[in-house]
């Protein structure tokens, strides 16, 4: 991972780490105080409720006692007393239940039978157990009743809060028995006061019902014995939204502040990592060879100081690098001249003495004279065209042409060569292993002369017999023609030095073959190599780049 | 005189006044071409007589100075616009019974040759045509409408609640000069009583009633057998007790019914109830009846409850009167109180019973058998025998009969009931003590 990059994360890090740290803890806190207050809420709702419910059942009953002492009553009873038309107290109960605000009212004989009724003036004449059944219990504390009344679609059975009394008049016993219903009317109220969801259920299901409470809510019930229930709901709703709601704004101040953290640690992090990558690219450079890189990058400090430094080092390289290159020039061109010197040497000897033999010759008057002076002359001209031709490859070598690059087929191209030039003498086989689409860009030409020098110095290696293999193929982003030869091979010592200027093992050869053909090889960025055959033998190895990835053919021997 | 009405919003339109106390308030001002001194004597208003020729017609001569209250003159056109408003389908009267045995079922009235006769042709013979005219349904109103000044003995002035008696009324002018009505409930009544600020009563539940009138109100649970089911019948009555619906949720003076005629008409004991009958499942059914009338309401109540307990649901649907007529008329109901102010002959009867249970296709077969029979006596027996043979066929079932309660106090003379069961307030009058 890039220094810059370390560094613009080490920034993010910075800044998502105290966000992370802080904000957690103020959620908490956050969450802590919208719990406190739904359960404020829900404690004053409670109240409220269960104040609003004791209230109704007081106000219950004291308007059951006030009417039990209410002149109506005697006057009822006076009438059933005299066998009134019962039809005139069909409404009575009614009368008196609108009137105290009841919604409950029955008034029923001792036997349970309904005298009159206010919710339901249609029960007269009829029993009703569930109101007989409060009237017979023993306490005059409110209690939860079922009781029927008139529906939009018939009778409908409705919790009522309800008390009872009972009032005697001579022998005739009447029982007042009336309340409040717990209907939708109460639950509306309730929920209006509370700002809460208000369900009053019974054991026949949902009674009443009135506000809302989205989920998830927090309940409270209240239990009107022996069977009914007010539930009260509060949602806690706007908690999980505001959790939520707060959740959402991390994550988006998180994800800005992150996205922020790394813009900015970049742009930081490419101020600081500049010179260092100016240094890094410099060292690269350097590496690669180019040793007069300079670091231009300004900056101050420990990196300055750095930059500085390496300046001066990479003048210091530069400097000691050329002095270097100019003293092995200086050093090659005296092996050189010192190896032609030799070679130029050599036949100078045979001639001197020759010229010196018909110097002698001429004055002595030898009869020999003429075949001495042709032998000599001979020797001469022998050892004249040896200088020339020491003096022609020194210039060959000297003046390689910059090499005419264009894309052969290597394999074609060996080929080709071998059926033009090669002409191996008998007892020699030449074979082939030629992986086909094996390109590079050379110079044709000097590749031929290459190729040339590597199959004749095979036959000479293999003398009368023996085989010479020719192999092409490609290795990774290389292309390799491989000669091997069937001779006795190359000593280690000498593997390296057959390659140097005026280096051979052969009498006659000039010891600039070997050499002409690395230089060559060099100029196209290749290489040559020799090594050891694994069957004995020696193999020389031109490595040349390729040029398109070629894949991997299926090798042919010939 | 000063007159107390238990009612808060009187009713004009004859067609729809058929409430003893409403059909009491209209007959004070309008009235038909008769009235009926007894169930078969009439005494004519506008015409000498009113007779059948041979079987086929009736012919109504209206006589020569014969005038409306404001002073126009009653026409045959007048005539036979007000029957026809009765007999028109768009009326939804079930009084249009009335008029069945007229040709055409009396939709096609026309006056006769002079601008003073009517002529009825007549489908079929029927001797209680000339009665059934005199029923105050059929007042005859003005062309300007029931509200404007009708036939009648007496006549709306312009302060509320006064009447002025109608010095042209063909009868002659009543007693009293003026009547001064007070319309309220009956709590309003009994305080204007005590503080003798009415001398007559109307419409009140009191043991002690001046005037015997006919209980011919009579109020018919009508029902729609498709929506109810087969054993509808059986069930209400296995729980419905019409003696304690008259008793306990009716104003009096009433009278439970167990026949398709009240028992003005035809006498009848209370049959033994039947047991409850299996109820497949719930029925979900609505109760329509006429949200003026309290007397309807407790009862539909009562109907409520007590067939909840055989798990029908009921629900209450309170109408207008004219509404309720138009939903009885297109029998889009499942259960609708009815009641209808019967003649007080027993055919007439028959045949607005069997209307207003919805079976109007049966008249065509039932009345002329009926018709035929010329002897006054044997054709109302034998109208009761058919009573008696239609009552469990005819989707209906007979709840109550109601007769209008009038108490006068002790000054008033003269008041007494038709033979519809409506007071003559045009005959009372005001007993001034002898000077000594």
């Amino acid at each position: 991972m890039r220094l810059r990059t370390r560094l613009a994360l080490a920034f993010a890090l910075l800044a998502v780490v105290p966000l992370a740290l802080v904000v957690p803890s103020s959620f908490a806190s956050l969450r802590k105080i919208l719990s406190e207050q739904l359960q404020s809420r829900v404690q004053s709702a409670t109240t409220v409720t269960d104040t609003t419910l004791r209230e109704l059942g007081q106000s219950t009953r004291r308007a059951i006692e006030e009417l039990a002492q209410s002149a109506a009553l005697e006057e009822l009873a006076r009438d059933i007393h005299a066998h009134a038309t019962p039809s005139r107290m069909v409404s009575t109960a009614e009368k008196l239940m609108t009137s105290r605000g009841l919604k409950v009212l029955s008034l029923l004989n001792a036997d349970g039978v309904t005298l009159s009724s206010g919710h339901l003036p249609a029960r007269l004449g009829d029993p009703d157990p569930a109101l007989f059944a409060v009237a017979q219990s023993a306490g005059k504390e409110p209690v939860a009743a079922l009781v029927e009344v008139r529906g939009e679609a018939g009778l409908r059975r409705m919790p009522a809060l309800v008390t009872a009394r009972s009032l005697d008049y001579g022998e005739l016993r009447i029982w007042v028995v009336g309340g409040t219903l717990l209907d939708t009317e109460l639950a509306e109220q309730l929920s209006q006061m509370t700002d809460a969801r208000i369900e009053i259920s019974s054991p026949e299901g949902l009674a009443a019902a009135s506000g809302s409470a989205e989920p998830p809510t927090e309940d409270r019930v209240f239990r009107l014995p022996p069977s009914v229930e007010v539930k009260l709901s509060l949602s806690k709703a706007p908690i999980v939204s505001a959790d939520k709601v707060q959740q959402r704004t991390f994550a988006v101040q998180v994800g800005i502040g992150l996205l922020l953290a790394i813009l900015l640690g970049l742009l930081i992090a490419r101020f600081i990592t500049r010179p260092v990558e100016a240094l890094t690219e410099a060292s690269r450079r350097i590496a690669a060879g180019s040793f007069a890189s300079q670091v231009e990058e300004k900056a101050s400090g420990e990196v300055g100081e750095l930059v500085r430094a390496f300046n001066r080092m990479t003048g210091d390289l530069q400097r000691t690098t050329e002095q270097l290159v100019a003293s092995e020039r200086v050093a090659a061109w005296q092996e050189v001249a010192r190896r032609l010197a030799h070679e130029i040497k050599n036949p100078l000897t045979p001639i001197k003495m020759s010229l010196e033999t018909l110097i002698a010759a001429s004055e002595g008057s030898d009869a020999r004279f003429r075949d001495l002076f042709r032998e000599s002359a001979n020797a001469v001209l022998e050892e004249v065209e040896r200088l020339r031709r020491i003096v022609d490859e020194f210039s060959q070598f000297a003046r390689l042409p910059k090499p005419e690059l264009s894309r052969v087929d290597l394999s074609a191209f060996v080929q080709q060569v071998l059926s033009l030039y090669a002409s191996p003498r008998g007892g020699i086989r030449i074979a082939t292993e030629l992986q086909p689409e094996v390109a590079v860009q050379v110079d044709r030409d000097q590749l031929t002369q290459v190729l040339l020098n590597l199959i004749k110095n095979a036959e000479e290696a293999v003398e009368d017999s023996g085989q010479i293999l020719l192999r092409v193929r490609a290795v990774n982003q290389s292309a390799i023609l491989e000669v091997q030869d069937s001779g006795p091979g190359v000593r280690p010592q000498d593997r390296e030095r057959i390659f140097e200027p005026y280096f051979t093992t052969k009498q006659a050869g000039t010891g600039l073959g070997l050499a002409i053909a690395r230089r060559i090889c060099q100029e196209h960025r290749g290489q040559l190599e020799v090594d050891a055959a694994p069957a004995g033998g020696a193999v020389f190895r031109v490595v040349l780049p390729l040029e398109v990835a070629a894949g991997a053919g299926r090798a042919h021997s010939a | 005189m000063r007159v107390a009405v238990a009612s808060e919003r009187p009713e004009t339109d004859p067609l729809l006044a058929d409430a003893p106390v409403d059909a009491a308030l209209v007959r004070m001002t309008t009235q038909p071409v008769c009235s009926l001194e007894a169930p078969h004597r009439l005494r004519p208003t506008l015409t000498a007589d009113i007779s059948v020729h041979g079987d086929a017609q009736l012919v109504i001569a209206i006589l020569p100075g014969r005038k409306f209250a404001n002073g126009a003159a009653i026409t045959a056109r007048d005539v036979a616009s007000s029957w026809s408003r009765a007999a028109q389908p768009a009326a939804s009267s079930p009084y249009r019974a009335l008029l069945f045995p007229i040709r055409g079922e009396g939709r096609r009235l026309s006056a006769g040759t002079s601008s003073r006769s009517i002529e009825l042709p007549l489908s079929f013979p029927w001797p209680d045509l000339a009665t059934s005219l005199c029923h105050p349904a059929l007042g005859i109103v003005p062309p300007s409408g029931p509200a404007a000044a009708g036939l009648g003995p007496f006549t709306p002035a312009r302060a509320p609640g006064t009447y002025e008696a109608n010095l042209s009324f063909p009868i002659g002018r009543p007693f009293a000069d003026r009547l001064a009505v007070a319309f309220t409930d009956e709590r309003g009544i009994a305080r204007l009583w005590v503080l003798k600020q009415a001398q007559i009563a109307l419409g009140i539940s009191d043991e002690r009633y001046s005037i015997s009138a006919a209980a011919l109100y009579a109020t018919y649970l009508v029902f729609n057998p498709a929506k109810t089911g087969a054993e509808f019948r059986q069930a209400f009555e296995s729980v419905i007790d019409h003696g304690d619906l008259s008793r306990s949720f009716v104003r009096s003076p009433s009278t439970p019914m167990h026949a398709l005629l009240p028992p003005s008409l035809m006498p009848q004991d209370a049959p033994p109830r039947p047991g409850p009958p299996a109820i497949a499942a719930p029925r979900q059914l609505a109760l329509a009846f006429d949200q003026s009338l309290p007397d309807q309401r407790s009862v539909a109540e009562r109907i409520q409850v007590k067939l909840h307990e055989l798990k029908y649901k009921v629900s209450l649907r309170p109408l207008p009167r004219s509404k309720l007529r138009t939903l009885w008329a297109s029998g889009g109901y499942d259960l609708m109180l009815h009641a209808v102010l019967l003649p007080p002959t027993p055919a007439a009867a028959l045949s607005l019973a069997i209307e207003a249970s919805g079976r109007h296709e049966l008249l065509s077969a039932e009345l002329p058998p009926l018709g035929a029979i010329a002897n006054d006596a044997e054709r109302d027996a034998a109208a009761r025998e058919r009573a008696k043979a239609l009552a469990g066929s005819l989707p209906s079932i007979p709840l109550y009969a109601q007769a209008l309660g009038a108490v006068a106090s002790e000054e008033i003379k003269g008041l007494h009931a038709d033979a519809q069961g409506l007071p003559a307030l045009d005959d009372a009058f005001i007993a001034t003590e002898a000077p000594p």
